[in-house]
């Protein structure tokens, strides 16, 4: 598996394209520009040459026609000293070589003034060779003495210096010309150099731009290459690793994927299976039909869940799994693999049955609790109604005893039948606070927010008027509320105050002063009062049953009545304390927790 | 015991004692003499319903029956739920007069009709008066028809 090859390439590769592109783009141009350039100057620079060329070849026929025609008038000059014939000959050769050196000029000046001065000199070149041959002719006809006075004349000097004169300006123009078009070149050469110079630096400077952007480039492509291996990895180790199973099934339900851990349950090698097995063969035999059937529907639906098998190991052992599965189709809709999550819930069907097994004892002992319970409220019941009567009879037949044989029982007697009488009533008051106890030990808590002042006030009121000694006063502050079952709770005030109000009663400013506050997570109750109080040291015998710690001539009272609110607060969930001085009053606490402990 | 046909007062109780004491209690109302006591509900609903050991006799008709819960054979409820499911015997006032504090066979009683539910206590001053108070409403002050 290999993520992101479905997005297209990352961006900075086509950015970094880009700008290679460019770069490379611009410095081929610069280069193609610096071809030209050099091409340019190539040309130009044989141009120049040509020129130059042709500029010496002019200066050379012009030399040329001065040198033909000075040869042509020194042999005029040898002819006229000499009257030789080989003059004759030499003036007709430096003619003809004038007349072809004057041809050539003709031919290499194109300049228009040049042409003008040209024409002017073939003038005057003309006008000279006819003055050589009216002096020929003249020595011909009259003689030595004629051309020398000819000759003195100065018109043959005139022309002579009327020629050079011409050629000189020739030279000096065609001089001109070429050192113009010199100059000209050098500064032309010297905006190609300039220009040349720039181009080099700026490709270069590209080319140096262009290597850093493809190194950073390259430095970001192999970061995200890295970066991209490493996801890969990551993934193929989740994969593998998985807490579950995964694998992937061809269309003929062949295995073409399966990770580590299905593995290990299963015990096969990857080789084993992938292209080779089919996973139906794993499906114990019950469980193959059903399979091939939920396969085919699941390739039309493309998802399937919550399917439980039981599946075979490579060693024959079995176990038993839920798997869920989602279909990987291709553009057309065509189904290309399955990708299936496998859990192994060997440990899940034995924890469940486990819970039936515990469900199954728990709902048999709450049957034998029901039971228990129920033996013990007709228990109750019969304690209650047998108890009772023979108690009755004792105390009645004793009472009818006093009454109908009073002369036999006077004095002694009577005392004797009064303890009985007593006893009896003794008795009857420990069973029905027995009773009491038992019940209140049994029965459901009922929980509701209850009003604590109108509780504490209402076991106040009955414990005042039950009071034998002298009435306390009684104070009873705010009380936060509770929440806790109201009848049991009343119970519990009822005991408490009855316990204030009578040990405090032989006071002469007996005094219950009644509290409560609320804490984080509970809320705490407090009954105090001014009356003999106890000693510390017996505190933990007080919420005992049957425990007391005074006599009952003292103080009336069976020794039940606090270990009720101990039972009462505990099944709440609350706690009972004491506090205590011998003669120095005694503060009864007991805590409820809060609503949402 | 009295002549059947003139109890005022049917108490079904099957403890001898326990009967004794009420009795004694209701000789203090003065109504010694009108009280008929039967010991078990059997023999409670034959007299009722002239049967039994009790057939060919007028119908009784007394203005209280106290009943006991607890008894052999047919107990009180029993008892109770015949006398009141009988129009013969239906107006005739039941008192439950039981040991009994459980709500069950209190609140079963209510539910058959009974007309009071008292139970005894174990001192016996305290019950004599009370007998003799329920005695005495019951015969003298209450009320019946025919």
């Amino acid at each position: 598996m290999s993520p992101g090859s479905e997005r297209g390439r990352p961006a900075p590769r086509s950015a970094i394209e880009r700008q290679a592109f460019a770069g490379f783009f611009s410095a081929i141009v610069i280069v193609a520009l610096v071809a030209f350039i050099g091409y340019a100057s190539a040309r130009r620079f044989i141009e120049t040459s040509r020129s130059v060329a042709h500029a010496h070849a002019v200066l050379v026929a012009l030399q040329g026609i001065q040198a033909a025609l000075n040869d042509a008038i020194s042999a005029q000059r040898g002819y006229l000293i000499t009257s030789s014939e080989n003059y004759t000959n030499d003036r007709e050769t430096a003619i003809s070589d004038l007349e072809t050196s004057v041809q050539l000029a003709k031919e290499l000046i194109v300049d228009n003034a040049q042409q003008a001065r040209l024409q002017l000199l073939e003038q005057q070149l003309a006008k000279r060779r006819a003055l050589l041959d009216e002096i020929v002719v003249l020595q011909q006809t009259e003689g030595f003495e004629a051309v020398r006075e000819r000759m003195l004349a100065g018109d043959t000097r005139r022309a002579d210096s009327d020629l050079r004169e011409t050629l000189a300006e020739l030279e000096t123009e065609e001089n001109r010309l070429l050192s113009a078009r010199t100059a000209a070149d050098l500064r032309a050469a010297r905006w190609m150099i300039g220009a040349l110079l720039g181009f080099i630096v700026t490709v270069v400077a590209l080319l140096a731009w262009l290597f850093n952007r493809i190194r950073t480039g390259t430095a970001e492509l192999e970061r995200t290459d890295a970066a991209v291996k490493r996801y890969a990895e990551e993934v193929h180790d989740l994969y593998n690793r998985a807490p579950c199973g995964y694998h992937s099934l061809d269309e003929n339900g062949v295995f073409v994927n399966i990770n580590d851990t299905e593995l290990q349950w299963l015990g096969y090698t990857r080789e084993e299976l992938i292209g080779r097995k089919h996973f139906i063969d794993l499906v114990t035999e019950p469980g193959r039909s059903g399979f091939a059937h939920g396969f085919s529907l699941y390739k039309e639906r493309g998802q399937t869940s919550d399917v439980e098998l039981d599946v075979i190991r490579k060693d024959g052992s079995q176990f038993h799994v839920l798997l869920n599965s989602t279909a990987i189709k291709d553009e057309n809709g065509r189904f290309v693999a399955s990708r299936t999550t496998l859990f192994d819930i060997t440990l899940r069907q034995q924890k469940e049955r486990q819970i039936a097994v515990l469900n199954e004892q728990l709902r048999q002992q709450t049957a034998q609790l029901e039971a228990a319970n129920k033996e013990l409220e007709s228990f109750s019941y019969s304690v209650s109604h047998d108890l009772r009567a023979p108690l009755r009879r004792i105390d009645g037949y004793a009472q009818m005893l006093e009454e109908d044989c009073a002369a036999q029982v006077a004095g002694d007697g009577k005392r004797y039948i009064d303890v009985i009488r007593r006893s009896c009533q003794r008795m009857a008051t420990l069973i029905d606070d027995l009773l009491e106890f038992s019940k209140l030990s049994r029965g459901e808590i009922a929980r509701r927010a209850i009003n604590m002042t109108v509780l504490a006030s209402r076991a106040a009121e009955e414990a005042l008027a039950a009071c034998q000694g002298k009435r306390p006063q009684l104070i009873i502050e705010t009380l936060p509320d509770a929440h806790a079952d109201p009848a049991l709770i009343q119970h519990v005030w009822g005991n408490l105050l009855a316990n204030a109000v009578k040990y405090s009663s032989k006071r002469e400013e007996p005094l219950v002063r009644v509290s409560g506050v609320r804490h984080n997570g509970s809320v705490e109750y407090h009954v105090a009062d001014n009356g003999v109080g106890f000693d510390m040291r017996y505190a933990d015998k007080l919420f005992g049953v049957f425990q007391r710690l005074h006599a009952t001539d003292e103080y009336e009272g069976t020794g039940v009545g606090l270990a009720i609110v101990q039972r009462i607060v505990t099944r709440h969930g609350g706690r009972v304390w004491a506090r205590g001085e011998p003669d120095r009053g005694a503060t009864f606490s007991f805590s409820l927790p809060a609503e949402d402990a | 015991m009295e002549g059947f046909e003139e109890a005022e007062i049917l108490l079904v109780e099957d403890s001898p004692e326990d009967a004794e004491i009420t009795i004694r209690g209701l000789k203090r109302a003065n109504l010694g003499n009108k009280v008929l006591w039967l010991k078990d509900g059997e023999a409670a609903l034959e007299y009722l319903f002239a049967d039994g050991q009790f057939a060919g006799r007028p119908a009784p008709r007394p203005r209280v029956v106290l009943l006991d819960l607890k008894m052999p054979k047919v107990d009180g409820l029993e008892v109770l739920k015949q006398i009141k499911a009988d129009p013969r015997t239906r107006t005739i006032p039941v008192v439950m007069l039981t040991t009994s504090t459980q709500e069950g066979d209190m609140l079963r009683s209510y539910d058959l009709g009974v007309n009071s539910y008292l139970v005894k206590p174990v001192d016996f001053k305290q019950f004599s008066e009370e007998i003799t108070r329920i005695g005495y409403y019951w015969v003298v002050m209450n009320k019946v028809l025919g």
